[in-house]
Formats: C-alpha cells, structure tokens, sequence
C-alpha cells in the first residue's frame, strides 16, 4: 500500500503546459461577462438609480448629439479612457521603441569613423586629444573609444 | 451612474497603467556601448611610431610597452564589460519559473565567458610586438563569436520581459474596450465588431509568437533568431493597436472623444 | 484553497476577470491532473480543462458558496465534462485513439528519471481501467490529497460512503497493477 500511495504521490509531478496555460487563461478571462452583484435592498435601488440615470444620460446625448455641442473637450468625466488617441499613441510608441532596440541586440559595435591603420603619417608631436581617422571625421567632438574599436587599432 | 462610474474608474485605471508604464525604466542593455579608457595607450602607441627622435629598437620597445598597457586596460574592460551585463540580467524582474531558467541559463553562459577571458597579466608579460597584434585579434574575434551571442541573448530576454507587459497592457485594453463599447451600445456595429475580432486574433497572434520566442530563449538559440521572433510578436501586437485607433475612430463619429 | 479564497471568489461573482485569474492559477493544474489522468491524453485533456475553467467563469453568477468548496464545483464540471467527452467518443465507431505514452509532457532526463516516468505511465493506465467512480476517488484522495469530507461533497457521498469507495478502489487497483 505505501509504495503504491508513493507512486500516485508521484503523479503530482504532471502538470500542464507553461504556454497552454496562459494562453487558455488569457482567452477564459478575456471572455466578457455580465458584472453581478448579489440581490440586497441597497443593490436594488442602485440597480434602478443606474438605469435612471442611463437613460438620462443616453437622451443627454442624444441631444446633444443632434444639437451639436462644442463643449465635449470641457467635459473630462466623460472622456472614454479606454480609447483615449493619446495613451492609444504612447503604448504604439513603446512597441516601435522595442523594435527598434530589437535591430541593434545582434552584437556589432560598427566602429565610428577610426582609422583604419595606425598611420606613421601624423607628424612628430602632432597635439591630438583623440583617435580621429585619417579620412576625416565628421564629428569633431573627442569620444571615448570602445572596446572594439580599441581591439581593431591594436590588431593591426 | 452607471457610465459615470464605470468610466471614471476605467480613467483611473488607465492614467494609473499609462504613468506606470511610461515611468518603466527603459531597458539599459541595446543602448550600452562598452566604452573603454585606452585611449592614451592607444595615443602612446601612434606617439611611438610616429617619433622620429627614436632610433628603430627604441621605438619598437616604446611601442610595444604601449600595446601591453593597452591590453591590461582592454582586458579589465571587457571583465567589467561583462559583469555589467552579468548584473543587467540578475536585475531583471521575473514572473515564473520559466523566467527564472532562462535568466539562469544566460547567467551561467556570462560566467563561462569570465572564465574564457583568459587575457592575465601573466600572458601580457609574454607577448611581442606581433603577440600583441595577435592577442587583440583573437579577443576581437572571440568577443564577436561568443561574447557577442551571449549578450545578444541577454538583450533579447530584456526586451522579450518588457514585450510580454506591453502585450499584457494590449490586453487589458481591449477587455476595457469591449466593455466600454458594451456600454456605449456601439459592439454590435459591423466595423466595431470587424475591429475587434481582429485585434482579439492580432493580440492572439503576438501571445503565441512571443511565447515561441520564449521557446528560443529557453533554448539558448542564435540572438538574432530571438530577435527575429520577438519582432515578430510585436508586429502582430502593433496591428492591434492599428485596431484600436480603429475602433477609436469609428467611436468618434458618435460620440466626441 | 487559495487564501483569502472567500473574497477572491466574491469579486470573481462581480465579475472581476483578475480575480477569477487568481482562482485559476490556483486550481488549473490540479483539475488538468485529474482529467489527464482519466482521460490519458494531454491534448484533450487541455481543451477539457479550458473548457472546465470557461464553463465556471460564464456561470460564476450561479456559484453560491453553501457548505460547497468552490474546489468542488470544478471538479464536478470536469467530471460533467470527462463524462461528456466519453459518450461523444463512443459514438466514433471504429475511432481508436491510442493513449499518449508521456503524460509528464516532457522527456526524462536520467535512466532513473526514465524508469519513474514508466512507473506513473503504468499507474495512470491502472487508475483508467476503474470505474468513473473509483477513478474519481483515487485521484482526488490519494493525488490531490483531498480531504475524505472534500471528496464527499464534490461526488455528494458520505463521508463513510467515500472511505469505502476508497478501500475498493485501492484494492482493484493494486489487483489491476499485478496482473
């Protein structure tokens, strides 16, 4: 008996797939269902003061609506949050952020315009504050080099 | 009340994730650069064999003095380069398990790359003018090829942590926009409801991409693979959001936003 | 149970999705045990399970907490649920499908993880050949360790009725592990 309640013991050990299970939760919990509250004299009445006040509310936009009314920016309490244009725009924004730190994690630190060749062209006691190529660079603000480029120098 | 309420706290709720999520500290890793303070060795070097004053042996001997120094700097910054990154990864905030093997995983792929680098102050002493060429490189080389895949790994995780809460904020989105569009008597419009059956299958879509990219992770698979899988989640999630303005749009004709 | 599981599963009544998310958390694996287990593959055992948890969280509004578990409930949709599943593969004549061989979902990695892998694969084919009812039983005690008085009241026996289940269900299966 004990080694066969070890055994289903052991059968703890399955469980179900890490991608499965989100991907079920997400679509269980993202299915839209009624919110509820449970019958009592107080849900009563505000049950009958929400339908109240819908329907107050629809036929103030109606007329509103078919009145025109150039006010609605005024109106914060009324801005639909969840469709708001401009947190809509910094949410999109931070998707294009992460695609276009995702184009640099290939590992290249392109070397900024160093020379390609330590040159015995620069004259004798030529005042130099950094490492500037010999063709030129277009950049005339000193720079640390990176590790890279320090490599490319000494590899030469 | 009932839309008062409910609209209120959704204003809430959203001005509280928008400030959250605005205020996340961008993922430092893409942006690093591995500058290094060499170059007045580097500087020593030119100096050398540019100094007309010194005859050949001296000049050798100044320069190869200068390369030396070069490569112990060159050799502590890429240690140092290398715990950067190895802290980088411990700091990153996990959700699971699965988070956690992978950010293991990456862990011990940076301390075999510390043990790798194998550039002392011992091997230093030995080498010539040529050895030293040779030395910088070999680390090039070895920085691409092993350093460079490992890293890459490590930027990619960064970026797959921070992919799966934008998909997470895409998703409670349109959960609060069903619901909005419920109470706004609008989710039955042919467009609206067109609009979010697609952003449901976008978002679908970038859930199931981006877990695929998390298959990689666990794998340890080429970065730029990760890369290309991430990106592909996140396209899937951008076309959501192309349903939300959408959708906003359609909104706007009734009711002013 | 969940802490402060009374709370959570009032919000969940309200209609609170994160709150539900918590109750699922909690009981989705130990409810995918106990339909992998009986219905021995995992593929269906997954679209089950999904649908245990959906089936709670559209008839939520119906739970009513009164001397009944809410662990209780899911376990009573599943087995519903694995009932259900039963019948429509009756009805395909002549469909066979073959048991899965791996239902820890992954490779094992040692020969002794192999051997324990085999172990659990034999066991769970024993617990299958037992009726619904002895299944039910063994699973929830001997698995999930639930309480004899948990078990009770989700196959709404007696405490005594579930104890002598238990024995019975036990003895055919060690009989079913010797054959």
């Amino acid at each position: 008996m004990e080694q066969l309640e070890r055994l289903l013991q052991q059968l703890r050990q399955i469980m179900p797939d890490d991608g499965y299970a989100r991907r079920s939760r997400m679509q269980i919990i993202g299915f839209p269902v009624e919110r509820r509250t449970r019958l009592t004299p107080w849900s009563f009445v505000m049950h009958n003061l929400q339908i109240g006040s819908a329907i107050a509310l629809v036929a103030l936009l109606l007329i509103v609506g078919f009145g025109g009314f150039s006010g609605w920016k005024l109106l914060s309490p009324f801005r639909i949050a969840s469709l708001d244009v401009a947190n809509l725009r910094a949410e999109a924004e931070a998707i294009s952020d992460i695609q276009v730190r995702l184009d640099g994690v290939a590992y290249t630190e392109a070397p900024r315009h160093i020379t390609s060749t330590i040159s015995r062209t620069i004259p004798p006691g030529a005042k130099t504050t950094s490492i500037e190529s010999a063709g030129g660079t277009e950049d005339k603000t000193p720079k640390p080099l990176t590790i890279d480029e320090a490599l490319d120098i000494l590899s030469q | 009340m009932k839309f008062r309420i409910y609209h209120v706290s959704l204003a809430v709720f959203t001005l509280f994730f928008g400030a959250w999520f605005l205020a996340l500290p961008r993922p430092s890793f893409a942006a690093s650069v591995s500058e290094c303070p060499v170059d007045s060795q580097i500087q020593a070097i030119l100096s050398a064999q540019n100094n007309k004053e010194l005859d050949e042996l001296e000049a050798i001997r100044t320069e190869l003095i200068a390369r030396k120094d070069a490569l112990r700097v060159l050799a502590k910054c890429l240690t140092d380069d290398v715990r950067r990154t190895r802290e980088e990864v411990q700091k990153l905030s996990l959700s699971d398990e699965r988070d956690k093997r992978v950010q293991g995983r990456i862990l011990e792929n940076l301390d075999n790359v510390l043990r790798e680098q194998n550039l002392d102050e011992a091997r230093i002493n030995e080498l010539g003018l040529r050895g030293t060429r040779d030395a910088a490189r070999a680390l090039k080389d070895w920085r691409a090829r092993v350093y460079g895949q490992v890293k890459g790994q490590a930027d990619g995780f960064a970026l797959w942590l921070k992919s799966r809460t934008l998909i997470g904020t895409a998703e409670n989105r349109l959960h609060n926009i069903t619901g909005t569009l419920r109470s706004l008597d609008m989710i039955d419009k042919e467009e609206i409801s067109r609009q979010l059956d697609s952003a449901d299958h976008n978002l679908r879509e970038a859930r199931e991409r981006h877990d695929a990219a998390g298959a990689l992770l666990e794998q340890s698979a080429d970065s730029g693979e990760i890369s290309l899988a991430i990106k592909s989640a996140l396209d899937a999630l951008a076309k959501s959001y192309e349903n939300f303005f959408t959708i906003s749009d359609e909104v706007k004709k009734v009711v002013p936003l | 149970m969940l802490d402060g599981e009374k709370r959570i599963i009032q919000d969940a009544v309200k209609g609170e999705a994160s709150a539900f998310g918590l109750l699922y958390d909690h009981y989705q694996p130990q409810i995918y045990r106990f339909v992998v287990i009986k219905v021995g593959r995992r593929e269906d055992a997954e679209d089950l399970t999904h649908h245990v948890f959906l089936s709670a969280w559209k008839n939520i509004g119906s739970y009513e907490e009164v001397g009944h578990p809410f662990s209780s409930w899911l376990y009573q949709i599943a087995r519903n649920l694995v009932i259900d599943h039963y019948r429509a593969k009756r009805q395909e004549v002549g469909l066979q499908e073959a048991e899965e061989a791996n239902l820890l979902g992954h490779a094992p990695s040692s020969e002794a993880d192999m051997e324990q892998s085999l172990a659990m694969e034999k066991v769970a084919r024993a617990i299958r050949l037992l009726s619904p009812l002895h299944q039910d039983v063994v699973i929830m005690r001997f698995v999930e360790e639930l309480t004899v008085k948990e078990v009770g009241t989700t196959l709404k026996k007696s405490e005594g009725a579930v104890k002598v289940l238990q024995h019975r269900a036990i003895q055919k299966l060690k009989e079913l592990l010797l054959s």
